[in-house]
């Protein structure tokens, strides 16, 4: 049902509180102890005129599974998009802030972004396969980074390490990634970006379009995967931030409001504001 | 009137007329959607209707004939009947055909296919055209030429008349109908069937004419000696042509014959056909390349400005500048300025800046149905931007595209006036051999053809307009095939 | 593939990393290179359009050099090969304008009345078998509709109402031209009134409107903008249509305009100057631009009257 003119004063005023109280608001962070791959330093973005981030400053550490929460349209997937600079293709972006892989920060002048992208990949909310077969799927990438051998052997080990390839092994090059259930495209999707041997695995939702037993397979699969990768993972399932990630990152009206170890988050929260999110007084 | 004081009944009245009023309304529009298809399908039908002449033509060419119209022309000075009589004569009889063997010669005058009489060329189409089906020969009358019919005549001034002749006949040829009705040289021909003779030409005119109107024996009066005779001339001959009619092998013949600008039943379009294909083969060429890069410009990398906006704003309307403004540059630049002359090149590149703004809106909008998702996850795996495109987005976007070409390409295709500025030829009767040749195309024969007074040419340019159309129809057709079949695939 | 060693990175992270973040040697170049090519591309449609004008002006100057643009625009006497010349297109105008009126005449009630039924009366069916009927007819060449106004209509018309008819006639012309334009008024009228919103309608059907009431008083008059950019497009593409008048109207310029007679349109004198057997340095070359040019901007200014009107339509509406 369609709200009522006097429900949206009342939540447009409820919004305009909480911004209020965010403004002055510290984040509350749990520095963790695994030495950082990827920082982010006062990271702002504007989309036009409208702010989607305000000033995040947050270490991503090396092989650990990070989780980024928060209510919808909190900017979640901007902040992940600024990590491999996936916002460049969208016009009208502006980024201000660092942020440093490895110490380097990836929008300093000079720095290519396809080079970016290349070492921090990244698995999108809707799975995208090319509309190519299953094998060229997984090559596209090995092909134009210049991986010119051992092709089969890359494609099936990608394919191995996203738990696919005995499903798909029969059929790599008759069936197009589209002949795939939804797991199983979005498994080809995660064997696309790890087939280029990222340090980096950014997930934006990837198990939001997914049922609950494919769910389940990618979420087994993130964990064998954060051995190898560092993975940042955003959902708006706290479950699922709860099962998968070793910390857990909250955002708020594109403000980070608290981050810390996981369970700790979780069990107990610092900010009132995270408190009221996870026990779902919004959101 | 308040509403107030209006009554319920008077309600449900103006209801009913509002609601009439909406009926007529509605019967009105569809009215005119209909008028409109019916009028342009009505046209349509009527020039096919019109170009299955072609097959009475051509098979009269196919037997060996060529025809022309003749007019004897009677002034009242004679006496007698004034006016103009038109005949048909055998313009071009075909070496080792029906028409030879049967004993027609180049000069001989048509009097009567089947039972109907010849008066005009078209009369010898219809009257083939009016044969049962399943008939493929018909009875031809005719008359043998001025030689074949009486000899050699002379005319001899009239002493005290200037302007006036008498025609003496001087030989008489052997065999002929002449010499069987006991013509002797000397003889001075007077009047045939009443109409009188003033001329050499005109005697035998006035024989074919009363021949076709009072039957093949003709009374003819001479002067012998002083002495007025009338011997009865038996001019008529008779015999039997194959007449071929197929659309199908009417067709084929004219699609691969020549042009031949005189006689509408050999007319061919062979040259057009194939300088329409090399031309629009050039544009092609030319505008295809051109347009999916600006349209990969515009849709890929171009950031939304002022630039961009200008260049949009060009091309949308640049679509809609007139075609012979178009003619206007290629006149002036290609074939003067850049030498390319009258050639199908330049022909192809003036319809190619015709039809380059089509093709770039079409391509742009084929881009644009490719998915963001694709690009992301393309960029996502560390791609540059022209690895994005060409290994995903153009191979998406090209089914689209080529959708596009070939419905800008049948533009070009039917276009006539940029290169009737430009010149192409209209009496092309060769095949165009290199891109430097002149050319014709088929919109071009279709404007000479159609201007043409003489009998025929209004079923030859009917029949080119089939010929395009169905073109036409092929291309748009392929275009749609195409479109349905990716359409689906990608889904 | 061996790439630079980074030059070390400020802080303290577990590996380091194996390469650095520059693009690989030539690669920045050769996108900017493909870029540059696509960028060509864009630009031939303004090459196209600068060389044009520059053809057009540079033409037309050598043109005013010798006639008066006073001459050219004040003059009904369009007589450039017989002496005294003379250059005055008034009565050319006067003529395409005659054409183009009777188009309009025959085309827009036809095409409006065609595509209300289309958006508001026939069923999504009949609508969707009927769109692609509309489009192929407009792709008919416009030589075929000049064949058909000198060989069907004329004769018709000289048979039926009006046996004093030309052979030649800006009347027939003007007639087909309307029906080979109808198609794409009404292609375009009906996109526009398809789109009007369904709340716009609602709103008036609650009040009691009948359907009838609805389009006359709502839908037409949303769609009014719209329509009247329609209506512009095809005042262009009728002025500027050459082959039907070049077959059916004849050469001779009428003054007064009188359709039942030959009528000379712009365009059909473009094609008599240009198909006349004149020396390549003959002067009534230029006044081919000079022509050339009035017909150009007269036509670019309506199509970008009617592109920002649909534009702004378009805005409005979606
Ligand atoms: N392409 C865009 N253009 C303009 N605004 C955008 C765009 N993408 C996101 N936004 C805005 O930025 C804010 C954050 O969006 P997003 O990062 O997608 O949120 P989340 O992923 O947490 O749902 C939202 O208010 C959204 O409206
Ligand atoms: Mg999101």
């Amino acid at each position: 049902m369609a709200p009522t003119p006097l429900d949206t004063r009342t939540e447009t005023e409820a919004l305009a509180q909480r911004r209020e109280e965010l403004q002055g608001l510290e984040p509350a962070v749990v520095a963790p102890s695994e030495p950082p791959v990827l920082q982010t330093r006062d990271l702002s973005i504007w989309y036009g005129s409208q702010r989607a981030l305000d000033r995040v400053t947050l270490d991503l550490p090396a092989r650990r599974v990070t989780a980024i929460i928060g209510p919808s349209g909190c900017g979640k997937s901007t902040f992940l998009r600024a990590l491999n600079r996936m916002n460049d293709l969208i016009p009208g972006v502006r980024t201000e802030g660092e942020v440093l892989f490895h110490g380097q920060n990836i929008y300093a002048k000079g720095v290519d972004p396809v080079e970016v992208r290349r070492r921090i990949g990244m698995v999108f909310q809707k799975p995208n396969p090319f509309p190519k077969s299953i094998y060229e799927n997984v090559a596209f990438g090995l092909r134009i980074n210049g991986y010119r051998d051992r092709l089969d052997e890359r494609v099936e080990e990608a394919l191995r390490r996203a738990a696919l390839w005995d499903e798909v092994k029969d059929f790599l090059h008759k069936k197009s990634g589209l002949d795939l259930s939804g797991g199983q495209q979005q498994r080809l999707c995660i064997a696309r970006a790890l087939a280029v041997q990222p340090e980096v695995l950014l997930m934006d939702e990837p198990a939001s379009a997914l049922d609950p037993i494919a769910t389940a397979r990618i979420e087994d699969l993130i964990h064998e995967l954060k051995e190898e990768v560092t993975i940042v993972i955003v959902t708006h399932n706290m479950q699922q931030a709860a099962r998968v990630s070793d910390y857990t990152a909250f955002l708020y009206l594109g403000r980070l409001v608290e981050f810390g170890p996981t369970a700790q988050l979780f069990e107990n929260p610092i900010r009132k504001q995270t408190e009221d999110y996870i026990t779902g007084k919004f959101g | 009137m308040g509403a107030k004081t209006k009554t319920k009944a008077a309600v449900r009245r103006g209801l009913r007329r509002r609601r009439a009023l909406g009926a007529l309304f509605a019967g009105v529009a569809l009215g005119a959607l209909l008028l409109g298809l019916l009028v342009l399908l009505v046209l349509i039908a009527t020039t096919a209707l019109q170009s299955t002449q072609l097959v009475a033509m051509r098979a009269t060419a196919d037997a060996g004939l060529s025809l022309s119209l003749r007019t004897l022309q009677l002034g009242p000075r004679g006496g007698g009947t004034a006016g103009f009589f038109p005949y048909v004569t055998v313009a071009r009889v075909a070496p080792g055909s029906p028409a030879e063997a049967l004993g027609l010669r180049r000069g001989d005058a048509l009097l009567r296919v089947g039972e109907v009489p010849v008066e005009r060329v078209s009369d010898v189409w219809r009257a083939i055209a009016a044969l049962p089906s399943g008939v493929e020969r018909a009875s031809i009358a005719w008359v043998p030429g001025r030689r074949g019919l009486l000899g050699s005549l002379r005319a001899v001034p009239v002493p005290d008349r200037p302007g006036e002749f008498r025609v003496v006949l001087s030989k008489v040829a052997p065999g002929s109908a002449a010499e069987r009705a006991g013509l002797q040289p000397g003889d001075v021909l007077v009047e045939a069937g009443g109409l009188p003779i003033t001329g050499t030409q005109q005697a035998w005119q006035a024989l074919v004419v009363a021949a076709r109107t009072q039957g093949g024996k003709v009374p003819l009066t001479i002067e012998r000696e002083g002495e007025r005779l009338t011997a009865v001339l038996d001019v008529e001959r008779r015999g039997e042509l194959p007449f071929q009619r197929s659309l199908l092998r009417a067709y084929g013949a004219f699609l691969t014959s020549l042009n031949e600008p005189r006689y509408p039943e050999h007319a061919g379009l062979a040259s057009a056909f194939l300088g329409s294909l090399y031309v629009i083969l050039v544009t092609a060429l030319v505008a295809f390349p051109l347009g999916i890069g600006a349209a990969v410009y515009l849709e890929e990398y171009a950031r939304r400005g002022v630039l961009t906006e200008i260049l949009q704003i060009l091309i949308a309307n640049l679509a809609g500048v007139p075609s012979v403004i178009y003619g206007i540059i290629g006149l002036e630049i290609l074939a003067r300025s850049l030498g390319l002359g009258r050639s199908i090149l330049a022909g192809g590149i003036t319809l190619a800046l015709l039809v380059l703004p089509i093709m770039i809106i079409a391509a742009r909008e084929a881009l644009r149905t490719v998915p963001p998702s694709v690009r992301e996850a393309a960029y996502g795996v560390g791609a540059t931007r022209w690895q994005v495109i060409r290994h995903h987005v153009l191979p998406y976007a090209l089914p689209g595209i080529f959708t596009g070409m070939i419905l800008a390409l049948s533009r070009a295709l039917g276009e006539a006036a940029p290169l009737l500025l430009l010149g192409a030829f209209l009496y092309v009767s060769y095949v165009p051999q290199s891109l430097w040749d002149s050319f014709t195309v088929i919109p071009l024969q279709i404007f000479d053809w159609a201007t043409k007074p003489q009998e025929g040419f209004a079923e030859v340019a009917a029949a080119s307009i089939v010929v395009l159309l169905v073109l036409l129809l092929l291309l748009n057709g392929t275009a749609i095939w195409l479109r349905n079949r990716y359409q689906k695939r990608w889904s | 593939m061996t790439r630079p060693r980074s030059e070390g990175s400020r802080t303290a992270t577990s590996p380091p990393p194996s390469a650095s973040l520059r693009a690989p040697r030539g690669r920045g170049l050769k996108e900017q290179l493909i870029r540059g090519l696509f960028l060509l591309c864009g630009l031939s449609a303004v090459a196209i359009t600068l060389l044009t004008a520059w053809t057009f002006v540079q033409g037309s100057l050598l043109f005013f050099r010798e006639v008066s643009p006073a001459e050219f625009l004040g003059s009904i006497r369009w007589a450039p090969l017989t002496v005294p010349q003379s250059y005055g297109v008034l009565a050319l105008i006067a003529d395409t304008l005659v054409i183009t009126g009777i188009a309009l005449l025959v085309a827009l009630p036809l095409g409006i009345l065609s595509a209300v039924f289309l958006s508001e009366y026939a069923s999504e069916r009949a609508r969707r078998l009927l769109k692609p009927v509309l489009e192929v007819l407009a792709g008919v060449p416009t030589v075929v509709y000049g064949f058909f106004a000198l060989r069907f209509v004329t004769p018709l018309l000289q048979g039926t109402v009006l046996p004093d008819l030309g052979f030649w006639n800006g009347l027939s012309a003007g007639i087909v031209m309307g029906f080979m334009i109808l198609p794409l008024v009404a292609s375009l009228s009906e996109d526009v009134l398809y789109a009007v919103p369904r709340s716009l309608r609602e709103g008036a059907y609650a009040l009691g409107a009948t359907k009838f009431e609805v389009i006359w008083k709502v839908v037409l008059p949303a769609g009014f903008s719209g329509i009247g950019a329609a209506f512009i497009l095809a005042m262009s593409r009728a002025i500027g249509e050459t082959m039907i008048v070049a077959l059916a109207a004849g050469r001779t310029p009428a003054w007064p305009p009188d359709p039942t007679e030959p009528m000379m349109t712009l365009t059909t004198t473009i094609v008599n100057i240009a198909t006349g057997d004149h020396e390549a340095t003959a002067f009534i070359w230029s006044a081919l631009f000079a022509i050339g040019l009035l017909l150009f901007v007269t036509t670019l200014v309506l199509n970008i009257a009617s592109y920002f009107i649909v534009k702004r339509y378009r805005e409005r509406y979606e």
